[in-house]
């Protein structure tokens, strides 16, 4: 069963596969003013890989671009992002994983789903994307969470 | 009777039999046709839409790899009967299985779209590809129906659908979204952050407006990527 099914068989956004605690999503508690700094570690280069981020009432600042859900992908995005929140009030950021296949934008399907390790600051998040079987490799990003 | 007589009334008794066989194939086509079981007819070829979500609204690149034996004109996964051995029974033509397949992949997006038409009407029509007549699982999705005629947008969809189940990238979605694209529904996925489930979705336009681009599916939610150069 892959990773999609257990997640909705479980009616959960968390499993667990093989000892690892699996999320289909990451949720931050931010506030407006806070920083996201994302860095990416390693990616699997057989297709592009993202790293998706969407705030809950406000919005996400990148680049001079603002939007209310961005994609930083591993063909486009640098190494090192930086994300403004704006918000009028403590909220939720959502952090999950997609791919592109042959140029169809995926997530959530197959294998897909992450492994959120806490560091200082915020998290380092192992990503599998959902080709193929599990492998918290296609992605890994650390993301440090700046308070204002 | 004489025997004289007795011929003369056998000839025009046949004459009478053969003008009436003559007759009766002009008129009446069916019995020409030949007869093939609904079960192996696609919803097309029963002359009516197919079955498909009411929730999609459309929209529309080449990770779906159709394998090889089904661009061919084998076709041995839907296991059509011998052609030769079914009749019609309907106003559908005759469709022969072994169609030559036109040039395009069914899911060849590696221009990602950003090909031009060209600007001249006659170019533009001259580098449409050539559509065959009919249609079977891994074939071209703008084949044109039994009868000649342009496939509907829900047709296209459902023919998508059904070749998508046929290749080896549909396992991703699971097992269950697989027996739906079989049956020309798109795939669903849940969205945990609506917590609901939503169905991919595949915008179609017309043949000529795409160039005979097969269409591009598409989830309904869209991230915006701040670096894309063509992002507002």
């Amino acid at each position: 069963m892959s990773l999609a099914e257990q997640f909705a068989v479980s009616g959960s956004d968390i499993v667990t596969w093989q000892g690892r605690t699996v999320r289909a999503v990451l949720r931050m508690q931010v506030d407006g003013g806070d920083l996201l700094r994302v860095s990416r570690l390693t990616v699997n280069r057989e297709r592009p890989q993202a790293l998706k981020l969407a705030i809950d009432g406000g919005e996400l600042e990148v680049s001079g671009t603002r939007a209310e859900s961005i994609a930083l992908w591993s063909t486009t995005a640098p190494r090192d992002v930086t994300i403004d929140i704006h918000a009028d009030a403590p909220t939720t950021v959502d952090i999950w994983n997609g791919w592109s296949y042959g140029g169809v934008d995926q997530a959530w399907v197959g294998n897909a789903g992450l492994v959120a390790q806490p560091v200082d600051g915020g998290y380092t998040v192992q990503c599998s994307d959902g080709v193929g079987a599990v492998d918290f490799t296609d992605l890994v990003v650390r993301v440090d969470h700046v308070k204002r | 009777m004489t025997t004289t007589e007795l011929l003369v009334f056998f000839a025009i008794a046949m004459l009478a039999i053969a003008l009436l066989a003559i007759a009766v194939d002009w008129v009446g086509k069916p019995i020409r046709r030949r007869f093939m079981p609904k079960m192996y007819r696609f919803p097309e070829e029963l002359g009516h839409a197919a079955p498909v979500d009411p929730s999609l609204t459309g929209w529309s690149d080449q990770y779906f790899v159709i394998p090889d034996e089904l661009t061919t004109t084998g076709g041995h996964l839907l296991e059509w009967p011998d052609i030769d051995d079914v009749m019609l029974d309907d106003e559908v033509e005759l469709v022969s299985p072994t169609i030559p397949e036109p040039a395009p992949a069914p899911f060849d997006y590696a221009a990602d779209g950003d090909d031009e038409l060209p600007s001249d009407e006659e170019d533009a029509a001259s580098a449409l590809p050539e559509r065959g007549l009919g249609w079977q699982r891994g074939q071209y999705v703008y084949n044109l129906v039994g009868n000649g005629s342009e496939p509907s947008a829900d047709i296209v969809r459902t023919r998508f659908w059904k070749n998508v189940s046929a290749t080896d990238y549909a396992a991703v979605f699971g097992a269950v979204n697989v027996d739906r694209m079989s049956r020309g529904r798109p795939p669903r996925r849940r969205n945990p952050r609506t917590q609901r489930d939503e169905s991919m979705r595949l915008a179609i336009a017309s043949f000529e407006e795409v160039g005979g681009r097969p269409p591009k599916p598409a989830w309904p939610t869209v991230e915006i990527d701040p670096f894309d150069p063509s992002t507002p």
